[in-house]
């Protein structure tokens, strides 16, 4: 039961992906923009559920169920993440789609190239945004074996699960591309919203309570040191300070990440952008029945194995709810993992032939282009799967941290549009500067100690900015007044 | 080089811009206050509550931006 609606929810959202992605295109895709972008033609409510697609993750909903449950009010976080990153995408998402249209640009590396004058600048920043979202999509595809093997149990091996998922994914998007990933973005989006009101509804009676507010009742009155700052676990520091830290960086960062950059260029126009950001937030409400589900978690005393927050949501589901319900979420959980990840798969085949294999080969025509991108894609989703099933913990950590660090290019992302005469070498001087503050332990310990309770990339990118500014100035002093970005 | 050149396709920052800060006030700079505050709205967590409010007063703030900007604005 569980497994052949799992099978059903996810084959048939790649084969109706895959019909409406062949239909909408009309002709069959011969370039880069038309596989990766669109044809820039993404209209309204397409481009919602795409920029829903790569917010709500497996990560982010199984993620602030388990927050909510081990630490209880921090999870509120996730309220505020949607809406700033819509307030501050409000102003950065036209400039990005606006240049990008204007050069005909379809990565975010070729936007650092074109914009700093600098094809060097590209490299570097198509390297860094490759190896980063490899690991996103490693990350995607170890959350979907999680979902497969507490929905269907030991049955299904961590190998073919692995190995479904990848060929799902690339299954989304290898002929039609991102239209494709649209609709299964929209299915999923539609989908989950659904699921989560039944389950939550469901489990108030199953925890004891009348209703769902009941739920949020007797959490105050047991835990009431959950429902607010700093919650459960206040040795931890997560109060209204790192609330606020975290919110704007995540706020700053969301539309820096390559592929939700790269997102901005498919808009059909300006007024699509705009208004993407406005409705963008409402959706986030939704996070109600995510938290309300940790907080009946709490209530009723779920433990996941090794206490791990990310697994409670799926431990809870499985043990608490009829087989039939299960089915339904584990397969929903299954298209939130897919759908970001084949996004995140068709930025890497774009920003490998764009970015890496066209400096090199100046003449490649446009046909040429696509197939190297679509090819090189299946070289990263193999990638992506031998992280998730055999490589050693010390390489998934470093890539981690390389996914952390992709937030340094704000700077450089912002300074662009905000000002004029920011030279390349003074944004590679801020990198530098943000990773010492990320990665090196004693200038971290040295951040944290002065700024407590901040989100550490925050700092990390305060002190990136600072530097950026410094060396600015002194450059320009240095040239008599002018600067000019390197060639 | 297309720097140091006014790039004439890119929208232009305008004082209307300074409205996007408000959400931001709303539900990062009251947060402290809203913490708190023991009201118990429809029986929900008054700072849970609150950034829920934040979410449609953040909209509400989007939507009158995007007003400001007049309709059909670029293409």
């Amino acid at each position: 039961m569980i497994r052949a609606l799992v099978l059903a929810i996810v084959l048939g959202t790649t084969l109706a992906a895959m019909l409406y992605g062949r239909a909408q295109a009309r002709v069959r895709a011969h370039s880069l923009e038309e596989w990766a972008l669109g044809g820039r033609k993404m209209g309204t409510l397409v481009f919602w559920f795409l920029n829903a697609g790569e917010i709500y993750t497996t990560f982010a909903v199984l993620g602030i169920s388990g927050f909510a449950w081990a630490y209880g009010a921090p999870a509120y976080l996730a309220f505020c993440s949607v809406s700033l990153s819509a307030a501050v995408g409000y102003w950065l998402t036209p400039r990005i789609h606006a240049y990008g249209r204007a050069y005909g640009l379809v990565t975010q590396a070729d936007f650092f190239a074109h914009r700093y004058g600098s094809r060097a600048l590209g490299v570097v920043v198509a390297l860094a945004g490759l190896v980063a979202l490899v690991v996103y999509v490693q990350i995607q595809v170890t959350a979907l074996g999680l979902v497969l093997r507490l929905a269907i149990g030991p049955a299904v091996g961590a190998t073919a699960a692995a190995c479904l998922a990848v060929a799902a994914m690339l299954a989304f998007v290898f002929l039609a591309g991102l239209r494709s990933a649209a609709f299964a973005a929209g299915v999923k989006d539609v989908l989950m919203l659904a699921v989560m009101a039944v389950l939550a509804a469901g489990v108030a009676r199953l925890v004891g309570a009348q209703s769902l507010l009941d739920v949020f009742r007797r959490v105050q009155d047991l835990h009431p040191q959950a429902v607010r700052f700093p919650g459960l676990r206040p040795e931890l520091g997560l109060d209204t300070v790192w609330l606020a830290t975290s919110a704007i960086n995540v706020a700053i960062g969301t539309y820096v990440f390559p592929h939700m950059f790269q997102l901005c260029y498919s808009a059909g126009g300006q007024d699509t952008i705009r208004r993407n950001a406005v409705f963008q937030p409402l959706y986030s409400l939704s996070y109600f029945f995510i938290i309300a589900l940790g907080f009946a978690a709490l209530l009723a005393g779920t433990h996941p194995a090794g206490d791990d927050p990310n697994a409670l949501l799926l431990t809870f589901v499985t043990q608490r709810c009829p087989a039939w319900l299960v089915g339904l979420f584990a397969g929903t959980a299954a298209l939130l993992a897919l759908v970001p990840g084949s996004v995140l798969l068709l930025t890497c085949g774009s920003i490998f032939a764009r970015n890496v294999v066209r400096p090199w080969w100046p003449a490649m025509a446009d046909a040429r282009e696509l197939a190297v991108s679509r090819l090189s894609m299946v070289g990263f989703a193999g990638a992506a799967l031998w992280l998730a099933l055999g490589a050693s913990q010390s390489l998934v950590a470093l890539g981690l941290s390389a996914y952390a660090a992709i937030g340094m290019l704000a700077p450089g992302v912002y300074l662009a549009f905000a000002g004029r005469g920011v030279p390349a070498v003074a944004v590679a001087a801020g990198l530098v500067a943000g990773f010492a503050v990320l990665w090196v332990p004693a200038v971290t310990a040295r951040a944290a100690a002065l700024c407590v309770h901040w989100d550490i990339g925050l700092v990390a990118l305060v002190v990136n900015l600072a530097v950026v500014l410094i060396a600015t100035a002194a450059l320009r002093i240095n040239r008599g007044g002018t600067s000019r970005p390197r060639p | 080089m297309p720097d140091d050149q006014p790039n004439p396709p890119l929208p232009v920052s305008r004082r209307a811009d300074l409205l996007l800060l408000l959400p931001f006030g709303w539900q990062l700079g009251l947060a402290p206050w809203a913490n708190g505050v023991a009201w118990r709205p429809l029986g929900l967590p008054f700072a849970m509550a609150w950034q829920m409010a934040g979410i449609l007063f953040a909209t509400g703030v989007l939507a009158l931006r995007y007003a400001l900007d007049g309709r059909g604005a670029g293409a």
